[in-house]
C-alpha cells in the first residue's frame, strides 16, 4: 500500500516520468537485442511486440497517448500478426532460414550501416531544428535552449511560447494530429493511401503467380533463393505428406478441369486441409 | 483535485469483481437457457436453480491435473492463457459500469479510467488477445490446435477491422474519443421524444456490423470456428488441461461479457437512463442497474445465438467479414460524416434526407432478404442452406443438389442403410 | 496525464494477480500422475503423423493478414479525421473520401484477383 502511495505521489509530481523513460528504454532496447539474438524465430517475434509495447509506453511518457495507442494498435496488433503469420508460411523452425550465405550477410552489414547513417542524419541534421516544425521564420535557439516546442507551438510577436500542443480538452493529442494531417500534410496522407495500395497489389501479385510453368511448381514450394538447401526439407515435407489428385494446385492445372479463377491459379503451399490428412 | 489512493483502487476491484461474478453467472445461465432449447433440466442441484453451479465447477478445475504434454513449448504453453485473461479484463478498463457515486465524501464514477484515447484502448487490448490464441495454437506444437490456433486468429484480426470502422461512426458522432463523451451524447432523447438519444438508432448499420464482429470476435457460435469439434477437437486448446484450460475458457466466456458492456456502452447509452427523481448520490447507482440490464439483453442474446445458429462454415465466415460488414461499415462512416457535416451547414435538411434514405434503405434490406438470391449475400447472418439434420435427410438432399433425378431405388437403399 | 493510467495499472495487476494465483495454486493442490501417453500430442491415440515443426500455412492466411494490416492502417487514420471533421467540413471529408477510394482500388483488386477465395 505505501509502495503504492509512493506511486501515485511520484505520478503526481513528474519525477515517475524519468523513471518510466529508463524503464521503458532498457526494456526496448534489451527486447531489440533479444529479437536478432533468439534462436526461435517465433520467440523472436514476440520480443519484437514486447519491444513495440516499450516504445508505446515511450510515447506515453512523452504525453502523446494517442501515439502510443496507434502503435500498439497497427505494430504490435497488425505488422506483428502478418510477422506470425508469415513466419508460418515459411515453416517455423525452418534452419534453412535462418542461414544466410556470404554475400546476405555482407549485404546485411552495408544495409544497416546505411541505416544507422541516414538515421544519424536526420537526428542530428536540419530536420529536427527549430525551422523543421515552426517553419522557415522561426526564432533561433542557442545548445540547450528550445523556443519552439513541437507542432503546435503559439509563439507570440517577441518569439515567446505561450502555448503548446497539449490542452486539457484534447490530452490524447488525437485533435490535434487531425488538423495537421488535413490541412498541412494533405498530399502525404493521399500518398499514403497510394502506398498502401501499390503495397496491396504487389501482396496480391507475389502471392498468386499463375504464370509459372507446370515443371516450375516444385520449386514454387522454396520461395527462397537457395533450392539447394531446401532440398531435405522438401523431401520431408513430401513424404509426410502424399499429395493426393484432385486436391492441390497441381491438379487445378491438369486438363479438363473447368478454367475456373480459383482453379488456375497455383496453391504455394498445400491446404490446411490436407496438412491435417497427412 | 487530489483523489486519495482508494478510490481508484476501489474502482478497479469493483470493475474486476463486477465483470468476474457476470461471467460465473453468464456460464449458469447459458447451461440452463441451451438446456431449456433443448429440452433438458441443465445444472440444477448446487444453489437456488443451480446458480452455484459455476462456483463448483471453477473450485472442482483448481484440484484437476493440469498436465503439459511433452512437445510443447512450456513457457509460451503458460503465457498464452495468461494473455487472454488479462487482455480480456484490462479492455473493459474504460468502460463505466455506473454513473456518479459520491462516497465517503468522494464523488467518482463507476470507471476504472476515463482515458483520452477511449474507445481505442478497447480496440488495442482486442488485437492483443489475438496472441492468446495464436500462441496457444502455437506452442502446442501439435496438429490441430496450430490449425485452430492460426484459424481462429484470422479470423479475429478480420472482423477487427470491421469493429474498428464501426467504431469510427461512433466517433463521428461523438466527436470524441473518450467513452464519457459518448455516453454524455447519447444521454437524453433522440430525433423524437421518448425515444432514448441512443446512437444505435442513427447508426443502425454500424450497430449491426459491430454486434455481428462481436459475436465473431468472441468466437462464439455460430462462428465458433476455433473450436469446431467435429474437425478440430478444441481447436488451438486442444492440448489444455486442468486451470490453464479453465483460463481459456474463462477469457472466451468473458469476452461474451466485456463485448456486452462495450456495444451498449457505444451504441445503447451505457448507463444513461431514467433515475426516477432519486437522490444524486443513489442515481449513479440505478445507472448501474440499467446498465447491467441492456447487458443481460445482449448476454441472453449471445446465448439464444448459441442454442439456435449451426456453425457457420469458414469461407463464408471469411466472406461475410470482408465482403459485407467491412464494406458496409466504410461506406456508412462516410455518409454518417456527410449528413453531420449536412446538418451542420442546412439545420433540417440532414434529418429529412435521413428518413428518406433509412426508408430506401430499408426497402433494399428487405429485398434483399426475401427475393431468391443466395442467403449468404444477404448478410443477415443466417445460413438458410444448411442440410437438416438427421441421417435420413442427408442423402437426398445431396442427391437434389446434384441436379440428377434420384433413382428410387437408390433412395430407398439409402434411407434402409442408414436408419437406425 | 500520465496520472490517469494508474489505475489501469491497478486493474492489470489485479487481472494478473488473479491469472497468476489461480494457476500457480492449482499446481500446487491439483494431482500429478505422469503418465506417457499424457506426454504425446492428441491424435486419437495414434502417433502424429503431421510434421509440425514443418508444416506451412496456405498462402491465404498471409493475404488476410495484408489486407488486415493495410486496413488497419485505413481505420487509424480515420480516427482523427472522425475527431476533427466537424472542424474541417466538406474538404476534409473530400480528402477522406479519396483516401479510401485509392484503398477501394486495391480492395476490389484483391477481391477480383481471388485473393481472398477460400477453395
Amino acid at each position: 500500500m505505501t509502495v503504492l502511495a509512493l506511486a501515485a505521489e511520484a505520478v503526481a509530481s513528474g519525477t515517475s516520468e524519468v523513471v518510466l523513460f529508463w524503464v521503458f528504454a532498457v526494456l526496448a532496447l534489451g527486447a531489440a537485442i533479444a529479437v536478432i539474438t533468439m534462436r526461435n524465430i517465433v520467440h523472436g517475434a514476440l520480443m519484437l511486440v514486447v519491444n513495440f509495447l516499450a516504445i508505446a509506453g515511450l510515447y506515453l511518457t512523452l504525453e502523446s497517448s494517442f501515439l502510443s495507442i496507434i502503435q500498439v494498435l497497427v505494430y504490435a496488433g497488425a505488422i506483428m500478426v502478418l510477422f506470425l503469420f508469415v513466419i508460418m508460411l515459411l515453416g517455423v523452425d525452418n534452419d534453412d532460414l535462418l542461414a544466410a550465405d556470404v554475400r546476405g550477410r555482407v549485404g546485411a552489414v552495408l544495409g544497416g550501416a546505411l541505416l544507422a547513417g541516414a538515421l544519424t542524419f536526420a537526428f542530428l541534421g536540419p530536420y529536427t531544428g527549430p525551422a523543421s516544425v515552426c517553419g522557415p521564420d522561426a526564432p533561433a535557439a542557442g545548445f540547450g535552449e528550445v523556443d519552439c516546442v513541437g507542432l503546435g507551438a503559439v509563439v507570440d510577436e517577441d518569439g515567446e511560447v505561450i502555448g503548446g500542443a497539449y490542452d486539457e480538452d484534447d490530452a490524447s493529442g488525437v485533435a490535434f494530429l487531425g488538423r495537421a494531417m488535413f490541412t498541412r500534410y494533405t498530399y502525404p496522407f493521399e500518398l499514403a493511401a497510394l502506398l498502401l495500395t501499390v503495397a496491396t497489389i504487389g501482396a496480391v501479385i507475389l502471392a498468386r503467380r499463375r504464370d509459372l510453368a507446370p515443371e516450375d511448381l516444385d520449386d514454387a514450394d522454396e520461395l527462397g533463393p537457395d533450392a539447394d538447401g531446401d532440398g531435405e526439407t522438401r523431401a520431408e515435407v513430401g513424404a509426410a505428406r502424399p499429395v493426393e489428385p484432385g486436391m492441390t494446385g497441381e491438379a487445378g492445372d491438369a486438363p479438363g478441369d473447368e478454367p475456373s479463377e480459383a482453379d488456375g491459379v497455383v496453391d504455394v503451399v498445400a491446404e490446411p486441409d490436407d496438412e491435417r490428412e497427412g | 483535485m487530489e483523489t486519495p489512493l482508494w478510490v481508484p483502487l476501489l474502482q478497479a476491484t469493483v470493475v474486476f469483481t463486477y465483470y468476474l461474478l457476470l461471467t460465473a453467472l453468464l456460464i449458469w445461465a447459458e447451461r440452463r437457457v441451451v438446456a431449456r432449447m433443448q429440452s433438458r433440466l441443465g445444472p440444477n442441484r448446487v444453489g437456488p436453480f443451480g446458480i452455484l453451479q459455476t462456483l463448483v465447477d471453477g473450485v472442482k478445475m483448481f484440484f484437476k491435473e493440469d498436465t503439459t504434454p511433452g512437445m510443447v513449448n512450456r513457457s509460451i504453453f503458460t503465457v498464452a492463457p495468461l494473455i487472454g485473461v488479462i487482455a480480456g479484463f484490462l479492455s473493459i478498463a474504460v468502460i463505466p459500469i455506473g454513473g456518479e457515486v459520491t462516497l465517503f465524501g468522494e464523488t467518482f464514477t463507476l470507471v476504472v479510467a476515463d482515458l483520452s484515447i477511449g474507445v481505442l484502448w478497447v480496440l488495442a487490448m482486442g488485437s492483443i488477445h489475438v496472441y492468446s490464441v495464436f500462441l496457444g495454437g502455437w506452442a502446442s506444437n501439435s496438429p490441430y490446435p496450430l490449425l485452430g490456433g492460426i484459424r481462429s486468429s484470422a479470423q479475429m484480426v478480420s472482423y477487427e477491422i470491421a469493429q474498428g470502422l464501426a467504431v469510427a461512426s461512433v466517433i463521428i458522432y461523438a466527436g470524441s474519443l473518450r467513452v464519457s463523451d459518448i455516453v454524455a451524447g447519447q444521454a437524453g432523447s433522440g430525433f423524437a421524444d421518448g425515444v432514448p438519444g441512443w446512437y444505435a438508432i442513427p447508426l443502425f448499420p454500424a450497430f449491426m456490423v459491430f454486434v455481428i464482429g462481436m459475436v465473431a470476435e468472441a468466437g462464439r457460435p455460430p462462428f465458433d470456428l476455433a473450436e469446431a469439434e467435429g474437425e478440430l477437437v478444441g481447436g488451438f486448446n486442444t492440448e489444455y488441461s486442468g486451470l490453464r484450460f479453465g483460463m481459456f475458457m474463462l477469457a472466451e466466456f468473458m469476452s461474451v461479457v466485456t463485448m456486452s458492456a462495450i456495444v451498449v456502452t457505444l451504441f445503447l447509452g451505457g448507463p444513461s437512463g431514467p433515475t426516477f427523481g432519486a437522490p444524486e448520490a443513489f442515481a449513479g447507482l440505478i445507472g448501474t442497474g440499467w446498465f447491467l440490464l441492456k447487458m443481460v439483453v445482449f448476454i441472453f442474446f449471445f446465448i439464444l445465438l448459441r442454442g439456435a445458429l449451426p456453425r457457420y462454415r469458414y469461407d463464408r465466415l471469411m466472406d461475410l467479414g470482408w465482403k459485407v460488414l467491412i464494406p458496409v461499415a466504410l461506406v456508412w462512416t462516410l455518409v454518417t460524416a456527410a449528413f453531420v457535416i449536412l446538418e451542420q451547414e442546412q439545420p433540417g435538411l440532414g434529418t429529412d434526407l435521413r428518413l428518406t434514405l433509412a426508408s430506401i434503405a430499408a426497402v433494399i434490406v428487405g429485398w434483399l432478404l426475401f427475393s431468391g438470391r443466395e442467403p449468404r449475400d444477404a448478410g443477415d447472418g443466417l445460413d438458410r442452406h444448411e442440410p437438416a439434420p438427421g441421417p435420413v435427410a442427408a442423402p437426398t438432399t445431396d442427391t437434389a443438389d446434384d441436379g440428377t433425378t434420384p433413382a428410387s431405388d437408390d433412395t430407398a437403399d439409402d434411407r434402409q442403410e442408414v436408419a437406425p | 496525464m500520465l496520472s490517469e493510467f494508474l489505475p489501469v495499472l491497478l486493474l492489470f495487476g489485479l487481472a494478473t494477480a488473479f491469472a497468476v494465483g489461480s494457476i500457480a495454486v492449482s499446481s500446487l493442490v491439483g494431482p500429478r500422475v505422469p503418465n506417457p501417453t499424457k506426454l504425446a500430442a492428441y491424435e486419437s491415440g495414434n502417433e502424429p503423423l503431421a510434421d509440425v515443426k514443418n508444416t506451412r500455412f496456405s498462402v491465404k492466411f498471409y493475404m488476410v493478414a495484408m489486407l488486415f494490416l493495410i486496413f488497419d492502417i485505413e481505420a487509424v487514420f480515420v480516427y482523427p479525421w472522425a475527431v476533427v471533421f466537424r472542424e474541417l467540413g466538406w474538404f476534409g471529408l473530400g480528402q477522406m473520401v479519396a483516401f479510401i477510394g485509392v484503398l477501394g482500388v486495391a480492395f476490389i483488386y484483391e477481391i477480383g484477383r481471388g485473393g481472398l477465395e477460400w477453395d
